[in-house]
């Protein structure tokens, strides 16, 4: 297994400096640089200014001579500086992934705790009211937007009873309560959205599985409904959906970008949504580089799991 | 469409004791200023220690204006400026303690903005998101009066860190005498140290100082030398007559600051000033919260203990924040937008005052290359804008019509009837023959540049309507901020929808956008004459002078059109009813928020 996540890891390195790289390039393609952003048509800096200021910078430079020193940096783990703050752009990056870590963890909870058991009820249910409910509920999950949901969980409780979560972000050791009302609500729209597709893997996995030759001996040997499920059933089941909610995780760790917007939580989401808007060409850079690596490794994590599932599986 | 006796409506009943005493007071300062001995006084804080402070400063800077106004017509506009804004503010004041009581200490005052603060840098930076904060932290030496009855728009000068000011004979010498007893704040690295007249010139040689890249440099593009005859005095030599110096100097970008700092880890990441609040907390992308300084000089002053400044960048969560009751003024920079305006005004009149001011920032057209650059062709699309519905789509019926120069600058804009002569009513018939004149008979098609806001999208598609009439196609292309920046600065655009500025400064309006090295003449306006015009304006100290010189150079940007004035919107504000004595002011950094307190 060792040779195994070894090999996925080396694989793992051209992917991220593919990645890097056309971030890298793209950004540079878009009209704009920081400065227009920053001074935007503050007449009180000079053109001659700005350009000193661009020098400074480095940002005058050609692109591919931007690039090598900061990709041997990035190599080193030195994303460089923010070109806006002027502070290291891991700082940013290490202040917003502990809270976009938190917002997927808990609604990825969230999706498990409403698609899984509605997936099963789908399932054993099958052409009943309960799966058609389901299923209905599963496709609006799916395909409401998350900013329609998001702006939907801001707008009705503030015109209803005049009510809105506290502004800012409180940290959870500090003061658990604001901080839960300030996450509550992205964690519930995030889970509800996310469930949907959860549900229906389910679903579909559990089905096919109920249909195997395997499950009906269980039932033949005599064994409740509810062994032959849970026991036997829906661990075989459950290796799409693991997939599945991997996957999720990883699009959660790149940042909800609009959820956490609307929902004023300063993660990786609204740094790199915030960093593009600015021009902050290395801040976004080593956003999308972490990100990138997140999501590697959660699919690493995620397929070492299937062992744990099927214990036919076999790393090689 | 609004006149302009409703530009700032506080929509607050006003009692008749308290409309007497504004008036009382106001014509008491009129009195002394047609006397041509107004003084320059701060409005005595509404208790019994800043009342006296207040006194001894009057009795001293009543000595100073006296003197400076036995010199010449300069002073006399600075003593003007002075006895306006202390008579306006004592009214303010005296009014708001009538309504309210004894001011009481305590409390936070909350607000958000849609972004935050790059940095803490108030030397580098010149976005509201680093200045409206940081205000509350560090001094001026002037500044801007602002409270509860003094309009948004309003320009009257009131001492800060400096208690009075006279303007030399030959209106080059600018001398400021310092308030007693001013010390920095009580935190790393000046530790409470007295703040000397060598901190002023400090900071000002520092924002002029090249080599420190400060778009705030131009303030002191006049100076020719700083001296410090004593550690409360401080003077400016002028190279020549600057009509605006002392504009300059209120600016909220004029800043006293620690060299500590600068010598230290620099002032991007610290903040320490001698102003009413301390920076306790910055934690970017969340907000800043800052604390009330004991010992600021402003004797009892501020009254509210803590402030909390939020980042939230979703519109519709800072309506649902005000709807929710979590902001005492806000959401910055300009209020709820227009269209939510009525339906906040219905559900939060018990809790919220919602204040109107009308903002300069009104949108132009600018047109460059091509059929642009014949002015015939910009007359023609003049002629054919009908303003009056444009407006009223723009800013829900709140907008109003304007010239080259914003119409919220009262003194010097175009007066009312040539306002409506020269852009109220659209001459199609005429436009067409100008258009034809300059050999587009047949029109033509161009691009359009926007910025991603819903005004100026919705501009854009208007201005497209209505020149098909003259055969001009539009083609509306929407960019981002950042792209809408860099195309304007890069002259890019055929014809682009121009946001003006915040500023209040004509100097700004007249020379900025179209001397022909002004910085924001995107268009490419050159014209000897103007630039002549231009340059008396600036060094012109006589305000009966330069109003008619300014009326000139709008005539002149009127016979040209370098760029098309459409108009002008306002903001509403919502402030708490619980927030007493507090007003909105276009310049940075709350200004009116120190002498500010909440019911108990």
């Amino acid at each position: 297994m060792q040779r195994y996540i070894a090999t996925r890891l080396v694989y793992s390195i051209p992917v991220l400096v593919l990645v890097a790289t056309l971030v890298f390039f793209s950004l540079r393609l878009v009209p704009g640089d920081v400065l227009t952003a920053r001074f935007e048509d503050d007449s009180r800096i000079t053109p001659e200014t700005l350009e000193a200021i661009r020098d400074e910078l480095g940002i005058n430079e050609p692109a591919w001579r931007q690039y090598l020193p900061w990709m041997g940096g990035a190599i080193r783990g030195d994303f460089g500086d923010s070109l806006l703050t002027g502070r290291p752009a891991s700082e940013a990056i290490l202040r917003g992934l502990p809270i976009t870590l938190e917002i997927a963890l808990w609604s990825t909870i969230v999706s498990i705790l409403i698609g899984v058991p509605a997936g099963i009820v789908s399932a054993l249910w099958r052409h009943g009211v309960t799966d058609y409910v389901a299923r209905l509920v599963a496709v609006l999950g799916q395909s409401v937007p998350n900013f329609v949901l998001a702006t939907l969980f801001v707008l009705l409780p503030a015109l209803w009873w005049g009510w809105s979560a506290p502004i800012g972000y409180e940290n959870l050791l500090s003061a658990p309560k604001p901080h839960f009302q300030q996450l509550g609500p992205a964690v519930l729209v995030l889970g509800f959205s996310l469930s949907a597709s959860i549900m229906r893997m389910t679903r579909s996995s559990l089905l096919e599985v109920l249909s195997q030759e395997y499950v009906l001996v269980a039932r033949s040997k005599g064994l409740g409904e509810a062994a032959v499920v849970f026991r036997h059933a829906l661990k075989n089941a459950f290796i799409p959906v693991l997939t599945t909610v991997g996957n999720q995780l990883g699009f959660l760790i790149g940042g909800s970008v609009i959820v956490e917007s609307v929902f004023g939580l300063p993660g990786l989401g609204q740094l790199v949504l915030q960093s593009i808007q600015v021009r902050d060409y290395t801040q976004v850079q080593g956003a999308v580089v972490l990100i990138a690596l997140g999501y590697v490794l959660i699919n690493l994590v995620i397929d070492l799991s299937y062992g744990w599932f099927d214990p036919r599986v076999r790393y090689e | 469409m609004r006149n302009e006796a409703n530009y700032w409506i506080r929509k607050r009943p006003v009692s008749r004791r308290r409309f007497l005493a504004a008036s009382g007071v106001a014509a008491a300062g009129t009195a002394a200023l047609l006397a041509g001995c107004g003084d320059d006084d701060e409005t005595p804080a509404p208790t019994p220690a800043a009342t006296e402070a207040a006194a001894t400063e009057a009795a001293a800077t009543e000595a100073a204006a006296t003197e400076a106004a036995a010199t010449e017509a300069a002073t006399e506009a600075a003593t003007a400026a002075a006895t306006e804004a202390a008579a306006t503010e004592a009214a303010a004041t005296e009014a708001a303690a009538e309504e309210s009581g004894a001011p009481v200490y305590g409390g936070t005052f909350r607000t958000l903005y849609p972004r935050d603060a790059p940095t803490l840098n108030v030397v580098k930076e010149s976005t509201f998101a680093t200045h409206q904060p940081l205000g509350l932290v560090y001094n001026r030496l002037l500044q801007y009066t602002a409270g509860p009855e003094i309009p948004f728009s309003s320009t009257a000068i009131e001492g800060d860190l400096a208690q009075s000011w006279e303007i030399g004979a030959d209106g080059l010498e600018y001398t400021f005498k310092l308030a007693d007893g001013i010390t920095w704040q009580d935190a790393a690295p000046v530790n409470g140290r007295a703040f000397t007249s060598g901190d002023v010139k400090y900071s000002a040689e520092f924002i002029a100082d090249a080599e420190n890249l400060s778009p705030s440099r131009s303030l002191y593009a006049a100076v020719e030398s700083i001296d410090t005859p004593d550690d409360s005095t401080i003077t400016f030599r002028l190279a020549g007559p600057r009509a605006e110096f002392i504009e300059n100097i209120a600016s909220h970008y004029a800043l006293s600051f620690p060299r500590e700092l600068i010598d230290g880890d620099g002032l991007d990441a610290a903040a320490v000033g001698t102003g009413s609040f301390i920076l306790e907390s910055w934690e970017p992308g969340v907000g800043m919260d800052l604390v009330r300084n004991p010992n600021y000089f402003k004797a009892g002053l501020p009254y509210i203990d803590n402030v909390e400044w939020r980042v939230v960048t979703d519109a519709s969560a800072r309506t649902a924040a005000l709807r929710g009751r979590q902001i005492d003024v806000g959401p910055y920079c300009c209020g709820p937008s227009l269209g939510d305006v009525d339906a906040l005004t219905a559900e939060l009149s018990d809790d919220y005052d919602f204040v109107e001011g009308i903002r300069s920032n009104g949108y132009f057209l600018a047109m460059r290359g091509g059929p642009g650059d014949d002015p015939r062709v910009r007359k023609a699309v003049s002629l054919a804008l009908q303003r009056e519905p444009i407006l009223a789509n723009l800013y829900e019926g709140r907008g109003v019509m304007q010239g080259h120069v914003p119409h919220a600058m009262e003194t010097f804009r175009l007066p009312e009837a040539t306002l409506q002569e020269w852009y109220g009513e659209p001459d199609i018939a005429a436009a067409k023959a100008n258009l034809e004149a300059a050999g587009y008979g047949d029109g033509f098609d161009m691009e359009i540049v926007g910025a991603d806001n819903d005004t100026a999208s919705s501009l854009s598609v208007l201005v497209q309507a209505l020149l098909q009439e003259l055969g001009i196609n539009l083609s509306i292309t929407p960019v981002d901020r950042a792209t809408y920046f860099a195309r304007l600065r890069d002259g890019d655009f055929e014809m682009i929808s121009l946001l003006g500025s915040t500023s209040w400064s004509l100097d700004f309006w007249l020379s900025q956008f179209y001397r022909s090295d002004g910085g924001r003449n995107y268009f490419n306006y050159a014209s000897a004459e103007y630039d002549a015009l231009a340059d008396r304006i600036s060094a012109e100290v006589d305000t009966e002078t330069r109003v008619g010189l300014s009326l000139d150079a709008q005539r002149m940007l009127y016979d040209d059109l370098p760029t098309i004035p459409v108009g002008q919107g306002p903001q509403v504000m919502p402030i708490s009813k619980n927030l007493i004595g507090y007003g909105e002011h276009w310049s940075y950094g709350m200004p009116a928020l120190e002498k500010s307190w909440f019911n108990a």
